[in-house]
Protein backbone atom coordinates (compact mmCIF):
# COMPACT_ATOMS: atom_id res chain seq x y z
CA UNK A 1 0.00 0.00 0.00
CA UNK A 2 1.46 3.30 -1.04
CA UNK A 3 0.12 6.60 0.50
CA UNK A 4 2.19 10.17 1.21
CA UNK A 5 3.56 9.94 4.63
CA UNK A 6 3.77 11.87 6.89
CA UNK A 7 0.02 13.36 6.05
CA UNK A 8 -1.26 16.28 7.85
CA UNK A 9 -4.93 16.63 9.26
CA UNK A 10 -6.55 18.95 7.53
CA UNK A 11 -7.71 21.64 9.40
CA UNK A 12 -11.09 21.82 11.06
CA UNK A 13 -14.08 24.16 10.82
CA UNK A 14 -13.78 27.42 12.76
CA UNK A 15 -14.37 27.77 16.20
CA UNK A 16 -17.81 27.05 17.03
CA UNK A 17 -17.96 30.01 19.69
CA UNK A 18 -14.86 32.00 21.08
CA UNK A 19 -14.20 31.05 24.65
CA UNK A 20 -14.16 34.35 25.60
CA UNK A 21 -17.94 34.58 24.61
CA UNK A 22 -19.17 31.93 26.87
CA UNK A 23 -22.14 33.88 29.28
CA UNK A 24 -22.91 32.48 32.73
CA UNK A 25 -25.30 29.78 33.29
CA UNK A 26 -25.78 28.49 29.63
CA UNK A 27 -24.57 25.54 28.19
CA UNK A 28 -22.07 25.88 25.26
CA UNK A 29 -19.81 23.76 23.30
CA UNK A 30 -16.19 25.70 22.68
CA UNK A 31 -13.38 24.90 20.27
CA UNK A 32 -9.95 25.70 22.16
CA UNK A 33 -6.90 25.23 20.75
CA UNK A 34 -3.26 25.74 22.53
CA UNK A 35 0.17 25.91 21.05
CA UNK A 36 1.54 28.29 18.54
CA UNK A 37 -1.16 30.05 16.41
CA UNK A 38 1.18 29.15 12.92
CA UNK A 39 0.47 28.66 9.54
CA UNK A 40 2.66 25.44 9.14
CA UNK A 41 1.91 23.82 12.18
CA UNK A 42 -1.49 26.16 13.40
CA UNK A 43 -2.00 23.82 16.97
CA UNK A 44 -1.31 21.67 18.45
CA UNK A 45 -3.89 20.27 20.74
CA UNK A 46 -7.23 20.39 20.53
CA UNK A 47 -10.07 20.74 23.21
CA UNK A 48 -13.95 20.54 22.64
CA UNK A 49 -15.05 21.71 25.75
CA UNK A 50 -18.77 21.61 26.80
CA UNK A 51 -19.65 24.13 29.47
CA UNK A 52 -22.31 24.39 32.33
CA UNK A 53 -22.45 27.87 33.49
CA UNK A 54 -18.41 28.65 33.65
CA UNK A 55 -17.57 24.77 34.54
CA UNK A 56 -16.73 22.04 32.66
CA UNK A 57 -18.81 19.17 31.82
CA UNK A 58 -17.56 17.66 29.36
CA UNK A 59 -13.80 17.57 27.22
CA UNK A 60 -12.90 15.64 24.24
CA UNK A 61 -9.17 15.93 23.30
CA UNK A 62 -8.14 15.57 20.01
CA UNK A 63 -4.20 15.14 18.87
CA UNK A 64 -2.11 14.28 15.96
CA UNK A 65 -1.24 17.96 14.86
CA UNK A 66 1.92 17.40 15.09
CA UNK A 67 2.67 13.92 14.13
CA UNK A 68 5.12 13.31 11.70
CA UNK A 69 6.20 10.04 11.50
CA UNK A 70 9.30 10.09 13.20
CA UNK A 71 9.03 6.16 14.25
CA UNK A 72 8.08 5.19 10.19
CA UNK A 73 11.65 7.13 9.16
CA UNK A 74 13.66 5.87 12.09
CA UNK A 75 13.31 2.33 10.49
CA UNK A 76 15.20 3.84 7.49
CA UNK A 77 17.48 5.93 9.59
CA UNK A 78 20.85 4.51 10.21
CA UNK A 79 21.69 3.87 13.95
CA UNK A 80 24.40 6.30 13.56
CA UNK A 81 21.96 9.16 12.80
CA UNK A 82 18.93 7.59 15.02
CA UNK A 83 20.04 10.25 18.68
CA UNK A 84 20.15 12.87 16.00
CA UNK A 85 16.16 11.82 15.08
CA UNK A 86 14.69 11.31 18.15
CA UNK A 87 16.45 14.59 19.73
CA UNK A 88 14.32 16.36 16.99
CA UNK A 89 11.15 15.20 19.05
CA UNK A 90 11.76 17.63 21.58
CA UNK A 91 14.20 20.33 20.58
CA UNK A 92 14.04 22.51 23.74
CA UNK A 93 14.91 19.17 26.09
CA UNK A 94 16.79 16.90 23.62
CA UNK A 95 18.93 15.39 26.58
CA UNK A 96 16.69 12.18 27.40
CA UNK A 97 15.98 11.46 24.11
CA UNK A 98 19.12 11.35 23.38
CA UNK A 99 20.28 9.35 25.96
CA UNK A 100 17.86 6.91 25.90
CA UNK A 101 18.65 5.98 22.48
CA UNK A 102 22.27 5.77 23.37
CA UNK A 103 21.42 3.65 25.99
CA UNK A 104 19.36 1.07 23.93
CA UNK A 105 22.04 1.45 21.02
CA UNK A 106 24.70 -0.01 24.26
CA UNK A 107 21.77 -2.68 25.45
CA UNK A 108 21.79 -4.16 21.39
CA UNK A 109 25.90 -3.89 21.23
CA UNK A 110 26.30 -5.98 24.81
CA UNK A 111 28.69 -3.12 26.18
CA UNK A 112 28.84 -1.63 29.08
CA UNK A 113 28.47 2.38 29.90
CA UNK A 114 31.54 3.26 31.32
CA UNK A 115 30.69 5.65 34.40
CA UNK A 116 32.75 8.86 32.89
CA UNK A 117 29.72 8.45 30.57
CA UNK A 118 26.97 7.66 33.45
CA UNK A 119 27.95 10.59 35.10
CA UNK A 120 27.49 12.89 31.83
CA UNK A 121 24.07 11.21 31.37
CA UNK A 122 23.13 11.92 34.82
CA UNK A 123 24.21 15.54 34.60
CA UNK A 124 22.79 16.04 31.26
CA UNK A 125 19.04 14.75 32.41
CA UNK A 126 18.63 16.56 35.85
CA UNK A 127 20.22 19.87 33.91
CA UNK A 128 17.06 19.23 31.30
CA UNK A 129 14.81 18.28 34.65
CA UNK A 130 15.92 21.76 36.11
CA UNK A 131 15.22 23.55 32.85
CA UNK A 132 12.25 22.29 32.02
CA UNK A 133 10.70 22.89 35.74
CA UNK A 134 11.85 25.95 35.63
CA UNK A 135 9.91 26.82 32.22
CA UNK A 136 6.32 25.24 33.83
CA UNK A 137 6.39 27.09 36.87
CA UNK A 138 7.04 30.19 35.58
CA UNK A 139 4.59 29.78 32.82
CA UNK A 140 2.13 29.01 36.10
CA UNK A 141 3.12 32.37 37.44
CA UNK A 142 2.56 33.89 34.19
CA UNK A 143 -1.05 32.19 33.51
CA UNK A 144 -1.82 32.60 37.42
CA UNK A 145 -1.58 36.05 37.25
CA UNK A 146 0.87 36.24 40.45
CA UNK A 147 2.44 39.17 38.48
CA UNK A 148 4.34 40.26 42.17
CA UNK A 149 5.92 36.74 42.92
CA UNK A 150 6.79 36.47 39.21
CA UNK A 151 9.33 39.07 39.37
CA UNK A 152 11.20 36.68 41.09
CA UNK A 153 12.27 34.74 37.83
CA UNK A 154 14.46 36.93 36.85
CA UNK A 155 17.50 36.52 39.49
CA UNK A 156 16.54 32.24 38.35
CA UNK A 157 18.41 31.10 35.80
CA UNK A 158 20.69 28.16 34.62
CA UNK A 159 22.90 27.78 31.33
CA UNK A 160 22.77 23.87 29.78
CA UNK A 161 26.43 23.67 30.73
CA UNK A 162 27.15 25.53 33.54
CA UNK A 163 30.18 25.24 36.33
CA UNK A 164 30.34 24.97 39.54
CA UNK A 165 29.63 28.12 40.93
CA UNK A 166 26.69 28.96 38.34
CA UNK A 167 25.33 25.72 39.76
CA UNK A 168 25.98 27.03 43.39
CA UNK A 169 23.81 30.35 43.08
CA UNK A 170 21.40 28.89 41.20
CA UNK A 171 20.62 26.47 44.21
CA UNK A 172 21.05 29.81 46.55
CA UNK A 173 18.29 30.95 44.76
CA UNK A 174 16.23 28.30 44.36
CA UNK A 175 15.98 27.59 47.89
CA UNK A 176 14.92 31.33 48.53
CA UNK A 177 12.25 30.96 45.81
CA UNK A 178 11.09 27.63 47.64
CA UNK A 179 10.92 29.08 50.78
CA UNK A 180 8.77 32.39 49.46
CA UNK A 181 6.20 30.24 46.67
CA UNK A 182 5.59 27.38 48.35
CA UNK A 183 4.69 28.87 51.60
CA UNK A 184 2.79 31.97 50.36
CA UNK A 185 -1.21 31.30 51.26
CA UNK A 186 -2.28 33.83 48.39
CA UNK A 187 -0.15 31.27 45.72
CA UNK A 188 -1.47 28.29 48.12
CA UNK A 189 -5.07 29.91 47.50
CA UNK A 190 -5.11 30.40 43.59
CA UNK A 191 -3.23 27.37 42.81
CA UNK A 192 -5.32 24.56 45.22
CA UNK A 193 -7.92 21.97 44.60
CA UNK A 194 -7.54 22.86 40.69
CA UNK A 195 -6.50 20.00 38.76
CA UNK A 196 -7.09 16.90 41.61
CA UNK A 197 -6.20 13.57 40.88
CA UNK A 198 -6.04 10.99 42.91
CA UNK A 199 -3.62 7.81 43.58
CA UNK A 200 -5.49 5.19 42.33
CA UNK A 201 -6.52 7.26 39.10
CA UNK A 202 -3.77 8.38 38.42
CA UNK A 203 -2.19 4.95 38.72
CA UNK A 204 -5.52 3.98 35.49
CA UNK A 205 -3.75 6.34 33.87
CA UNK A 206 -0.60 5.06 33.55
CA UNK A 207 1.07 8.62 34.91
CA UNK A 208 4.32 8.89 36.47
CA UNK A 209 6.63 11.49 37.27
CA UNK A 210 5.48 14.73 39.27
CA UNK A 211 2.12 14.33 39.17
CA UNK A 212 2.35 10.95 40.09
CA UNK A 213 4.82 12.07 43.37
CA UNK A 214 2.33 15.01 44.00
CA UNK A 215 -0.93 11.79 44.53
CA UNK A 216 1.72 10.15 47.11
CA UNK A 217 0.53 13.41 49.12
CA UNK A 218 -2.21 13.54 52.00
CA UNK A 219 -4.60 15.72 49.71
CA UNK A 220 -3.86 14.27 45.93
CA UNK A 221 -2.33 15.98 43.31
CA UNK A 222 -3.49 19.43 42.54
CA UNK A 223 -1.54 22.13 40.72
CA UNK A 224 -0.13 23.53 43.95
CA UNK A 225 0.74 20.11 45.06
CA UNK A 226 2.42 19.44 41.78
CA UNK A 227 4.39 23.22 42.06
CA UNK A 228 5.37 22.25 45.34
CA UNK A 229 6.96 18.98 44.23
CA UNK A 230 8.23 20.68 41.16
CA UNK A 231 10.27 23.23 43.46
CA UNK A 232 11.46 20.19 45.35
CA UNK A 233 12.73 18.34 42.70
CA UNK A 234 14.98 21.19 41.03
CA UNK A 235 16.61 21.19 44.31
CA UNK A 236 17.44 17.42 44.40
CA UNK A 237 18.90 17.70 40.65
CA UNK A 238 20.90 20.59 41.42
CA UNK A 239 22.23 18.91 44.25
CA UNK A 240 22.97 15.80 42.13
CA UNK A 241 24.29 18.31 39.58
CA UNK A 242 26.66 19.70 41.60
CA UNK A 243 28.10 16.55 43.08
CA UNK A 244 28.72 15.26 39.47
CA UNK A 245 30.25 18.80 38.70
CA UNK A 246 32.59 18.06 41.12
CA UNK A 247 33.37 14.56 40.29
CA UNK A 248 34.11 15.52 36.54
CA UNK A 249 35.31 18.67 37.38
CA UNK A 250 36.49 20.53 33.51
CA UNK A 251 35.37 17.44 31.85
CA UNK A 252 31.87 17.55 32.64
CA UNK A 253 30.83 18.31 29.18
CA UNK A 254 34.02 17.58 27.30
CA UNK A 255 33.88 13.92 27.31
CA UNK A 256 33.07 12.45 23.84
CA UNK A 257 31.89 8.91 23.37
CA UNK A 258 31.52 6.71 20.17
CA UNK A 259 27.88 5.00 20.52
CA UNK A 260 28.20 1.53 19.07
CA UNK A 261 26.20 0.77 15.51
CA UNK A 262 26.76 -2.44 14.77
CA UNK A 263 25.32 -5.49 16.86
CA UNK A 264 25.67 -9.44 16.28
CA UNK A 265 22.04 -10.24 16.70
CA UNK A 266 18.24 -9.59 16.63
CA UNK A 267 16.84 -8.66 19.99
CA UNK A 268 15.04 -5.95 21.30
CA UNK A 269 16.20 -3.24 23.82
CA UNK A 270 13.90 -1.26 26.35
CA UNK A 271 15.11 1.54 28.15
CA UNK A 272 13.18 3.47 30.76
CA UNK A 273 14.62 7.07 31.40
CA UNK A 274 13.41 9.42 34.47
CA UNK A 275 12.61 12.48 31.94
CA UNK A 276 11.25 15.62 33.65
CA UNK A 277 7.99 14.79 33.17
CA UNK A 278 7.82 10.98 34.15
CA UNK A 279 9.29 7.55 32.86
CA UNK A 280 10.38 7.89 29.05
CA UNK A 281 10.23 4.23 27.37
CA UNK A 282 12.13 3.52 24.08
CA UNK A 283 11.89 0.61 22.34
CA UNK A 284 14.62 -0.23 19.62
CA UNK A 285 14.66 -3.73 17.82
CA UNK A 286 17.00 -5.27 15.84
CA UNK A 287 16.53 -7.59 13.17
CA UNK A 288 19.47 -7.26 10.73
CA UNK A 289 21.68 -4.71 8.99
CA UNK A 290 21.84 -1.24 9.82
CA UNK A 291 18.93 0.02 10.36
CA UNK A 292 16.31 -1.05 12.90
CA UNK A 293 12.86 -2.72 12.63
CA UNK A 294 11.01 -1.34 14.63
CA UNK A 295 11.56 1.86 17.27
CA UNK A 296 8.62 2.60 19.64
CA UNK A 297 8.78 5.91 21.82
CA UNK A 298 6.68 6.13 24.22
CA UNK A 299 6.21 9.85 26.32
CA UNK A 300 5.16 10.34 29.85
CA UNK A 301 3.10 13.32 28.45
CA UNK A 302 1.04 10.41 26.42
CA UNK A 303 -0.42 9.33 29.79
CA UNK A 304 -1.14 12.82 30.60
CA UNK A 305 -2.77 13.56 27.88
CA UNK A 306 -5.33 10.78 27.28
CA UNK A 307 -5.75 11.75 31.37
CA UNK A 308 -6.77 15.94 30.27
CA UNK A 309 -11.02 15.09 30.24
CA UNK A 310 -10.36 13.77 33.98
CA UNK A 311 -8.22 16.95 35.20
CA UNK A 312 -10.62 19.35 33.21
CA UNK A 313 -13.62 17.86 34.70
CA UNK A 314 -15.88 20.28 36.48
CA UNK A 315 -12.78 23.21 36.73
CA UNK A 316 -13.88 26.41 35.86
CA UNK A 317 -13.14 28.03 32.57
CA UNK A 318 -10.33 30.29 34.24
CA UNK A 319 -8.47 27.36 35.53
CA UNK A 320 -8.08 25.76 32.31
CA UNK A 321 -4.71 26.96 31.02
CA UNK A 322 -3.09 26.91 34.75
CA UNK A 323 -4.50 23.08 35.06
CA UNK A 324 -3.09 22.56 31.50
CA UNK A 325 0.56 24.14 32.19
CA UNK A 326 0.84 22.39 35.63
CA UNK A 327 1.03 18.66 33.70
CA UNK A 328 3.99 19.94 31.29
CA UNK A 329 3.12 18.57 28.10
CA UNK A 330 5.21 17.94 25.11
CA UNK A 331 3.46 17.46 22.29
CA UNK A 332 6.01 16.90 19.76
CA UNK A 333 6.98 13.56 21.79
CA UNK A 334 3.07 12.34 22.30
CA UNK A 335 2.35 13.07 18.29
CA UNK A 336 5.80 11.55 16.99
CA UNK B 1 13.15 -7.99 40.80
CA UNK B 2 13.12 -11.22 43.90
CA UNK B 3 9.43 -12.16 42.60
CA UNK B 4 9.22 -14.28 39.97
CA UNK B 5 5.58 -13.89 38.23
CA UNK B 6 6.15 -16.77 35.75
CA UNK B 7 6.31 -18.71 38.91
CA UNK B 8 3.21 -17.48 40.75
CA UNK B 9 0.87 -17.90 37.71
CA UNK B 10 2.02 -21.48 37.70
CA UNK B 11 0.94 -22.11 40.56
CA UNK B 12 -2.36 -20.39 41.07
CA UNK B 13 -3.73 -20.56 37.03
CA UNK B 14 -1.81 -23.23 35.80
CA UNK B 15 1.23 -24.08 33.71
CA UNK B 16 -0.61 -23.06 30.14
CA UNK B 17 -1.12 -19.59 30.89
CA UNK B 18 2.69 -18.14 30.42
CA UNK B 19 5.64 -19.43 28.92
CA UNK B 20 8.99 -17.56 29.86
CA UNK B 21 11.13 -16.10 26.42
CA UNK B 22 14.23 -14.30 26.25
CA UNK B 23 14.21 -11.80 23.75
CA UNK B 24 14.65 -8.74 25.26
CA UNK B 25 18.14 -7.09 26.55
CA UNK B 26 16.52 -5.47 30.20
CA UNK B 27 16.25 -8.09 32.96
CA UNK B 28 12.32 -7.37 33.16
CA UNK B 29 10.84 -10.48 33.21
CA UNK B 30 8.69 -11.47 29.57
CA UNK B 31 6.02 -13.57 29.14
CA UNK B 32 4.18 -15.10 26.61
CA UNK B 33 0.91 -15.52 26.66
CA UNK B 34 -1.87 -16.69 23.82
CA UNK B 35 -5.63 -13.80 23.20
CA UNK B 36 -7.83 -16.17 24.23
CA UNK B 37 -6.28 -16.28 27.77
CA UNK B 38 -4.81 -12.24 28.35
CA UNK B 39 -8.13 -10.77 29.88
CA UNK B 40 -8.54 -13.73 32.60
CA UNK B 41 -3.99 -13.08 33.34
CA UNK B 42 -4.38 -9.17 33.63
CA UNK B 43 -7.30 -9.68 35.87
CA UNK B 44 -5.80 -12.05 38.10
CA UNK B 45 -2.25 -10.28 37.75
CA UNK B 46 -4.08 -6.90 39.34
CA UNK B 47 -6.14 -8.87 41.87
CA UNK B 48 -3.19 -11.23 43.49
CA UNK B 49 -1.70 -9.94 46.42
CA UNK B 50 1.34 -11.22 45.75
CA UNK B 51 2.24 -9.48 41.71
CA UNK B 52 -0.10 -6.07 42.51
CA UNK B 53 0.19 -4.97 39.11
CA UNK B 54 -1.77 -1.68 38.77
CA UNK B 55 -0.42 0.40 35.87
CA UNK B 56 -0.37 -0.45 32.19
CA UNK B 57 2.53 1.72 31.00
CA UNK B 58 2.52 1.00 27.19
CA UNK B 59 1.34 -1.36 24.25
CA UNK B 60 3.99 -1.87 22.01
CA UNK B 61 3.07 -3.77 18.40
CA UNK B 62 5.69 -4.73 16.04
CA UNK B 63 6.27 -6.56 13.00
CA UNK B 64 8.57 -9.55 11.66
CA UNK B 65 6.76 -12.40 9.98
CA UNK B 66 3.76 -11.92 12.10
CA UNK B 67 1.94 -9.11 14.49
CA UNK B 68 2.86 -9.22 17.97
CA UNK B 69 1.74 -7.11 20.49
CA UNK B 70 3.60 -6.23 23.84
CA UNK B 71 1.93 -4.80 26.85
CA UNK B 72 4.13 -3.41 29.35
CA UNK B 73 2.96 -3.76 32.81
CA UNK B 74 4.30 -2.28 36.42
CA UNK B 75 3.27 -2.81 39.56
CA UNK B 76 3.74 0.92 41.54
CA UNK B 77 3.78 -0.27 44.90
CA UNK B 78 6.47 -3.41 44.83
CA UNK B 79 8.44 -1.65 42.06
CA UNK B 80 8.93 -4.16 38.69
CA UNK B 81 7.98 -3.97 35.39
CA UNK B 82 6.70 -6.99 33.82
CA UNK B 83 6.58 -7.57 29.98
CA UNK B 84 2.82 -9.59 28.40
CA UNK B 85 3.75 -10.77 24.75
CA UNK B 86 1.23 -12.24 22.31
CA UNK B 87 1.14 -13.21 18.96
CA UNK B 88 -1.91 -12.36 16.56
CA UNK B 89 -3.52 -14.38 14.01
CA UNK B 90 -2.25 -13.27 11.06
CA UNK B 91 -5.82 -13.52 8.90
CA UNK B 92 -7.84 -12.06 12.35
CA UNK B 93 -5.71 -9.54 13.91
CA UNK B 94 -8.32 -9.14 16.68
CA UNK B 95 -7.96 -9.20 20.41
CA UNK B 96 -10.13 -8.40 23.86
CA UNK B 97 -10.20 -4.75 24.42
CA UNK B 98 -8.13 -3.95 28.24
CA UNK B 99 -10.05 -0.48 28.75
CA UNK B 100 -12.51 -2.30 31.27
CA UNK B 101 -9.22 -2.93 33.59
CA UNK B 102 -6.52 -0.01 32.58
CA UNK B 103 -8.08 3.43 31.87
CA UNK B 104 -4.46 3.72 29.87
CA UNK B 105 -5.33 1.55 27.58
CA UNK B 106 -7.85 3.82 25.59
CA UNK B 107 -5.31 5.62 23.68
CA UNK B 108 -2.56 2.84 23.60
CA UNK B 109 -5.24 0.54 22.00
CA UNK B 110 -6.26 3.49 19.86
CA UNK B 111 -2.60 4.54 18.73
CA UNK B 112 -2.15 0.56 17.62
CA UNK B 113 -5.23 0.13 15.89
CA UNK B 114 -4.49 3.24 13.76
CA UNK B 115 -0.94 2.61 13.31
CA UNK B 116 -1.01 -1.36 12.39
CA UNK B 117 -4.82 -2.14 12.16
CA UNK B 118 -5.24 -4.15 14.61
CA UNK B 119 -9.26 -4.25 16.08
CA UNK B 120 -9.68 -4.08 19.78
CA UNK B 121 -13.24 -5.60 20.51
CA UNK B 122 -14.80 -4.28 23.04
CA UNK B 123 -13.20 -0.76 23.15
CA UNK B 124 -15.53 1.87 23.45
CA UNK B 125 -14.29 4.80 21.11
CA UNK B 126 -11.66 2.71 18.47
CA UNK B 127 -10.85 5.73 16.30
CA UNK B 128 -7.56 6.60 14.58
CA UNK B 129 -5.91 8.69 17.26
CA UNK B 130 -2.66 10.40 15.31
CA UNK B 131 -3.78 10.25 11.74
CA UNK B 132 -6.81 12.37 10.36
CA UNK B 133 -10.35 10.01 9.93
CA UNK B 134 -10.26 9.64 6.23
CA UNK B 135 -6.55 8.33 6.19
CA UNK B 136 -6.07 5.27 3.92
CA UNK B 137 -4.04 2.40 5.37
CA UNK B 138 -1.42 2.11 8.75
CA UNK B 139 1.49 3.44 8.54
CA UNK B 140 3.08 1.27 10.29
CA UNK B 141 3.10 -1.51 8.69
CA UNK B 142 5.72 -3.29 7.05
CA UNK B 143 3.50 -3.41 3.51
CA UNK B 144 3.14 0.61 3.61
CA UNK B 145 5.61 2.44 1.86
CA UNK B 146 6.92 5.90 3.32
CA UNK B 147 6.81 7.80 -0.35
CA UNK B 148 4.59 6.86 -3.16
CA UNK B 149 7.54 6.00 -5.21
CA UNK B 150 9.13 3.68 -2.92
CA UNK B 151 8.37 0.01 -3.18
CA UNK B 152 7.63 -1.60 0.30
Amino acid sequence: MTAQYPYFKPLQNPPIKPIHAIEDKESETVWQIFGPNEQKIPYTLQLYLTFNGRQIDHVTTEIGWLHRGLEKQAEHTPYTQLPTLLGQLNPLQQAPLQIACELALYQLANEEVSTEQNLQHELQLEISRLKHHMMVTRQLFENAELYRSLSLFGTLHIQDRPNLTQAEQCLTFLEQHQRMLCLDSTIKKRLSKRGLIQLETALQYGITGPTLKACQTQDGSDVFVRHRIRYHEMIESLKKSITVLKLLKDKAFSLTFQTPHTFSKPQMASVFINAPEGELALYIEHLNGDKPNRVRLKSPSFALASAIPHFLKGADIDDVVLILISLGLNMGEIDR
Amino acid sequence: MTISIQNIIHKRLGPDYVTAVQEMTSDDETLMTKEHQLIRLLQFLKNDPDSKIDMLTDILCYEHEHLFLRYTLKSFRLSYRLHLCLRLDDLNMRVTSITSLFQSANWLEREVFDMFGVIFEGHPNLQRLLMPSDFKGHPLRKSFAIYPHQSS
